[in-house]
């Protein structure tokens, strides 16, 4: 079970770090081409929620993604801070106190990780954020 | 990580060629060069989408919330895009129903 953890500072900017480390270890790990372009779109979005929305200056905080590798299964955690998505179990939707605006990207956003992997879920961690789990069944 | 925005006039249209990834980190510059054609009185707009080689859903807002802009004025924007893997972003989100999608330039231009 081999697993891989990066930790990037949360700006924008390393997301496409994530994408470009994560689509080579999917490659990898035997996925096509499509299904690693569906796993690139799903990191991103995973990444994107999990920046904080309001970055101050100072700001000295991490987003850490472990990828892990089972016999059945590919496994894609993002911890951080989770500002547009919640829900396990009944699946990934947009969180209850969201203006119009990130409502609205939400809902894309949710769609689209509700399609491009088998399984999405966001849960509060006991110590505080979130984690955002990808699920990819080979 | 860049993103290529050129923009040229074809049959009265602003088209707005994109190059490169469209995420989080690149958004806001797609976003701000929309909202400027807008604010010189582009209200008819074509966005390409051939040269993207990624799209997400911040990408996505973006168009979104520039079709908003631009309905304002009783305008248009309309999107070339033939790429499957990009089509299909919009196909998950329902967004093939809001944008006109077309094969070439010349035909967004021209519908």
């Amino acid at each position: 079970m081999a697993t891989v953890e990066l930790e990037i500072p949360s700006r924008s900017v390393y997301v496409a770090v994530v994408r470009l480390a994560l689509a080579s270890l999917a490659r990898d790990a035997g996925l096509d081409e499509e299904r690693v372009d569906d796993l690139r779109i799903a990191v991103s979005e995973a990444c994107a929620d999990a920046l904080p929305v309001h970055l101050a200056e100072a700001d000295t905080s991490q987003v850490c993604v472990r990828w892990t590798e089972h016999p059945d299964r590919l496994e894609i955690e993002v911890e951080g801070r989770s500002s547009l998505l919640q829900g396990d179990g009944e699946g990934v939707r947009p969180r209850r106190d969201l203006d119009d605006s990130a409502e609205d990207h939400a809902s894309l956003s949710a769609a689209l990780l509700r399609s491009l992997v088998d399984e999405c879920t966001v849960v509060e961690r006991s110590e505080g954020g979130t984690r955002t789990r990808l699920t990819i069944r080979r | 990580m860049e993103l290529g925005l050129d923009v040229r006039e074809v049959d009265s249209h602003s088209v707005v060629d994109v190059k490169g990834e469209i995420d989080v980190y690149t958004a806001p510059k797609l976003r701000e060069k929309l909202i400027e054609l807008v604010s010189d009185g582009s209200y008819d707009i074509v966005v390409n989408l051939e040269g993207v080689e990624f799209l997400d859903s911040t990408g996505l807002g973006v168009l979104v919330g520039a079709l908003k802009r631009v309905k304002a004025h009783d305008g248009s924007l309309s999107l070339v895009c033939t790429q499957d893997k990009i089509l299909k972003i919009f196909k998950i989100t329902g967004l093939t129903k809001v944008f006109p999608i077309h094969g070439s330039v010349e035909e967004a231009a021209g519908a």
